[in-house]
């Protein structure tokens, strides 16, 4: 497998650095991680659980409170609802026996004697306390009615009077504010002949305000109290011992409007103030016309079981009134005057279904005194329009109508008919209170019951009670007389209940508030822990990582310092610091090849300072050789300049020849000896390194063939043929013309030197890159072992000793050193007595291997 | 017109060597054995050159030539180097140094006149 190239470019040091943290780090890393998920898994599933928790615990209590609230408002509402139907049906049965002790009156007066005097003394006796509330003023801001003389209410507690008994021990102070008066059960007694005239009629006090004192025949309508009374064909229809019972009859009370009749009331609806002249309203008008009404008692006065008149009982409606005006469905009980504002109050309908007693005395319905007709009731939008767009009077349009048509809460009465003034209730067309209808079904077998409804805005529980009274036309259906209606606000039987609900939806919610305060709580340390954790772990795993980096490449840098020492030493022994050694201690394996390479430096550094010392010494040799040869030249020269100076002058001046030969000689054997110690200097030169070459672009033909001329006088006056071949265009090579000259000259003087007969041929071989001069002689030629031994200095071949030659001895030596000087070559192709052949090779362009050119 | 030549050389033989083969040119020679004597004659007379031997005991001839190159009224004068030194690298220094010419000993009448030619004609 190939190792990747940055993984071969790493140092050791980064290698082992790399593995530490990759077997340390990696898995620190991991494992910070992991405890790090299950810790943010556990904080998590713990959030969830407590989270859910607190909502299911929050859900518990307000599904507890809520259930208590609604028990305790059910378990209110069931006990308010049975009181108020055990006092509406109290009350009922209350009328009923009223009613049918007035039947035992009607009964006690029918076996009087008919006259004047037992009229009066019966009627007199007939009286019965009615509770009545005293008279009412505006208060001094005219907003609402007072009573002007309020008396004092008794104030005294009853506690307890023994700890036995201080048990939710309830007190109820006597109603002292209710004062009874004293009035007479009738308004009129009378005695109607069979013709239907009136014979006697007694007239109570309350009876006189009201009625007509006069005998009239009542067979005729107009006769008859408010023109409404129609009895006289009842009356011829009873039988002996039968009762005739009329309605409630009274003239309908008008109302200016509907609520409380106030000053403010009055400028907002901008009608005058005139309480007195509007109907009574209990608490919203006290001092309003009242509804005065009566109800007519008849039963046949007998003579001898013959039937001789009739005998007449008309109550005073004031007294059914009472039965309802003062009660009130709260823990009030009574009042003393009703509050139709606040919703309770109590009603008595007649079976038909007519208001005859209600807190608002023009709710009850009446007759139009005029007419001696029911009056207009209080109707909706839609029959108030059917009954004006019909054009008849009421009486003919509700006799063709069929009653509790649709009734229900979606319906309004119409304004004009509240305007009207005329708002008597006849619950067969009050089609915008639909509770009418559950009274009139609830009470068809002669029961009782109760219903909730939602009427204007307040829900309310109503319960109805049949008043089982049956004489009569009552008789004619199990509702009897009529019933008796009770409306409460149902908020008030249960607003303890309510109230406490409140306070436990309030206890609840601080509960709420203070379980998810802890749940947030609770989720905040979760989160806080966590994140704490998170931190923790993470700077622990950041120190250990920093730790484990720190510890790896302090052993990285242990296990390679010693492998850098090493290295580093060998560097600086390298870079020539040769006394370096490494510091070998220990006795593993680097420590030895600390030891190997100490022994091998100090051989080599003991190498290489016998070389230096062998180099110094060569090079002090060679100087003082070359010093030595400069000076020996020097030396030489001086004396020779003499000689050869004056050897000069002689030969120009001798005139005897003998004389003038031997001056000759001499200055030819100086100039031989400067030939020697010039060639002497030239070859120590070029071994010293010291011989430049001045190189220029030459033309070999004219330099050979001047060479060869200079020659030619020699080798002719030996009888040898000099010859040259040469090519005829020139011949460029680089070289030094002095140093190349002297190369031909050597090899051509010696070609003459040594050939005495024959020929010598010079010729010339051009080629793309280098030439070859070739000096061909006939002479002895050389044996093949003398071959490289003449090239040797100061050796000559067997005619050596012949000074006649005028060798030098160096000449070939030196030859041949300035041919390699020049990246040449000198060869030699000889046979013993068959000549030899020079050839010298010579690079077009020098490699400059003696220097470059000098000025 | 100028015909003076001065030769300076410790070696009386060499002096006399050169002094004859001037004269043979037709120069009209005088010669010192050392630079001393000949500076103060130089004060006197300039001759149209001088052959000055390096090699000197007392003052060298590379000496010599300076203190004459540094006096601009004696520049009219040719040095030429008259010295056994046959070194290349010895030559060049000579010329370098102020010296007109160089003749290497042994020295011939030939040399001699390729440097200075005949003593001009009166």
């Amino acid at each position: 497998m190939e190792t990747p190239h940055a993984i071969r470019g790493m140092s050791l040091r980064a290698k082992l650095v790399a593995i530490f943290i990759a077997i340390k780090v990696v898995p620190l890393v991991l494992l910070a991680v992991f405890a790090w998920s299950a810790a943010r898994d556990l904080g998590q599933l713990v959030t969830l659980r407590a989270v859910s928790m607190s909502d299911v615990m929050r859900d518990t209590q307000m599904r507890t409170g809520q259930t208590a609230i609604d028990d305790a408002i059910d378990a209110l509402d069931d006990r308010s609802r049975e009181a108020i139907e055990t006092l509406t049906t109290a009350t009922a049965r209350s009328i009923a026996q009223f009613l049918r002790e007035r039947d035992s009156d009607v009964r006690l007066a029918a076996s009087l004697p008919t006259d004047e005097a037992s009229y009066r003394s019966f009627m007199d006796a007939r009286v019965r306390n009615i509770e009545e509330h005293g008279p009412y003023t505006l208060d001094t801001e005219g907003e609402r009615w007072v009573e002007r003389d309020p008396q004092p209410r008794e104030l005294a507690l009853v506690r307890a009077p023994l700890p036995d008994n201080s048990d939710s021990f309830h007190y109820r102070a006597p109603d002292t504010h209710m004062r009874g008066t004293p009035r007479p059960l009738f308004l009129e007694m009378s005695f109607i002949d069979l013709d239907g005239r009136e014979r006697i009629k007694v007239l109570s006090d309350t009876g006189r305000l009201l009625l007509d004192a006069g005998l009239r025949d009542i067979t005729r309508r107009e006769n008859t109290f408010v023109r409404a009374e129609t009895y006289w064909p009842a009356l011829q229809a009873l039988r002996p011992g039968e009762i005739h019972v009329s309605r409630v009859i009274g003239a309908q009370v008008r109302t200016h409007w509907i609520g409380d009749y106030t000053p403010a009331r009055a400028k907002a609806l901008g009608k005058p103030f005139a309480p007195e002249d509007s109907g009574y309203a209990g608490l919203e008008n006290p001092v309003g016309k009242r509804f005065q009404g009566l109800i007519r008692w008849a039963t046949p006065v007998l003579r001898e079981d013959r039937i001789v008149g009739y005998v007449t009982l008309a109550l005073d409606h004031a007294h059914l009134m009472a039965f309802t005006d003062t009660l009130r469905p709260t823990s009030e009980r009574f009042a003393p005057i009703a509050d139709p504002a606040s919703g309770n109050y109590a009603f008595i309908w007649d079976d038909e279904g007519h208001n005859i007693s209600h807190a608002r005395d023009y709710f009850i319905h009446g007759y139009d005194p005029a007419t001696g007709e029911r009056t207009v009731p209080w109707l909706d939008r839609e029959l108030y329009e059917a009954w004006r767009g019909s054009g008849q009077s009421w009486p003919a349009f509700s006799a063709a109508l069929a009653p509790y048509q649709d009734q229900r809460l979606g319906r309004e009465p119409h304004p004009e008919s509240t305007a009207s003034g005329l708002v008597g209730l006849d619950c067969r067309f009050l089609d915008f209170s639909p509770q009418c209808q559950g009274w009139h079904d609830m009470t068809e077998h002669g029961g009782s019951g109760s219903f909730n409804i939602l009427f204007t805005g307040v829900r309310k529980l109503t319960t109805v009670a049949t008043i089982p009274y049956y004489t009569g036309p009552y008789g004619r259906s199990p509702r009897g007389f009529g019933y008796v209606t009770i409306g409460a606000n149902v908020e008030d039987f249960h607003r303890a209940a309510t109230e406490s609900g409140e306070r436990i939806g309030k206890m609840i919610g601080d509960a709420d508030a203070l379980t998810q305060q802890e749940r947030d709580t609770l989720v905040g340390d979760i989160a806080d822990s966590l994140r704490g954790t998170t931190t923790s772990l993470a700077a622990s795993t950041l120190a250990m990582v920093l730790a484990v980096i720190l510890i790896a490449i302090w052993m990285a840098n242990l296990l390679s310092r010693r492998i850098t020492q090493v290295v580093d030493g060998i560097h600086r022994f390298e870079q020539g610091d040769l006394d370096h050694r490494l510091h070998a201690t220990g006795g593993d394996e680097l420590a030895e090849l600390a030891r190997a390479f100490n022994r091998m430096a100090d051989t080599v550094q003991r190498s290489i300072r016998s070389l230096e010392d062998a180099r110094h010494t060569a090079e002090q040799a060679n100087r003082m050789k070359s010093e030595f040869l400069a000076n020996m030249s020097h030396e030489l020269r001086t004396p020779l300049n003499d000689v050869i100076g004056f050897a000069e002058l002689l030969s120009m001046e001798l005139e005897d020849p003998e004389q003038r030969e031997c001056a000759t000689t001499i200055h030819d054997s100086a100039r031989h000896l400067l030939a020697v110690v010039n060639d002497v200097l030239d070859l120590a030169k070029v071994e010293a390194n010291r011989l430049t070459l001045a190189e220029q672009s030459i033309d070999l033909v004219p330099l050979i063939t001047s060479v060869a001329a200079l020659h030619k006088v020699n080798a002719e006056a030996k009888g040898v043929d000099l010859r040259v071949d040469l090519p005829a265009h020139p011949c460029i090579v680089d070289a030094d013309p002095v140093r190349l000259r002297q190369i031909i000259e050597n090899l051509l003087s010696n070609a003459v030197k040594f050939t005495r007969e024959g020929h010598i041929l010079v010729s010339l071989a051009a080629g793309a890159d280098d030439v070859s001069i070739r000096i061909a002689d006939t002479g002895s030629g050389i044996a093949r072992e003398e071959q490289e031994r003449i090239f040797a200095p100061f050796y000559q071949a067997e005619s050596f000793l012949n000074r006649g030659h005028g060798g030098t001895g160096l000449g070939l030596t030196l030859s041949r050193r300035l041919a390699h000087l020049m990246g040449g070559t000198i060869s030699l192709d000889s046979l013993s007595g068959k000549g030899s052949t020079f050839t010298l090779h010579l690079p077009r362009h020098s490699a400059a291997t003696g220097g470059g050119p000098q000025p | 017109m100028n015909k003076l030549a001065f030769i300076i050389d410790d070696s009386a033989v060499n002096i006399a060597v050169a002094r004859l083969l001037l004269r043979r040119l037709g120069w009209t020679v005088e010669d010192f054995a050392s630079a001393i004597p000949m500076l103060a004659r130089l004060a006197e007379v300039q001759p149209a050159f001088m052959l000055l031997d390096i090699s000197m005991p007392d003052l060298g001839g590379e000496e010599a030539c300076r203190m004459i190159r540094a006096n601009p009224a004696w520049s009219g004068v040719r040095i030429i180097a008259y010295t056994a030194h046959a070194m290349e690298v010895e030559r060049q220094r000579y010329l370098a140094g102020g010296f007109d010419a160089v003749i290497t000993k042994p020295v011939t009448i030939g040399a001699l006149k390729d440097v200075v030619g005949d003593a001009p004609n009166e």
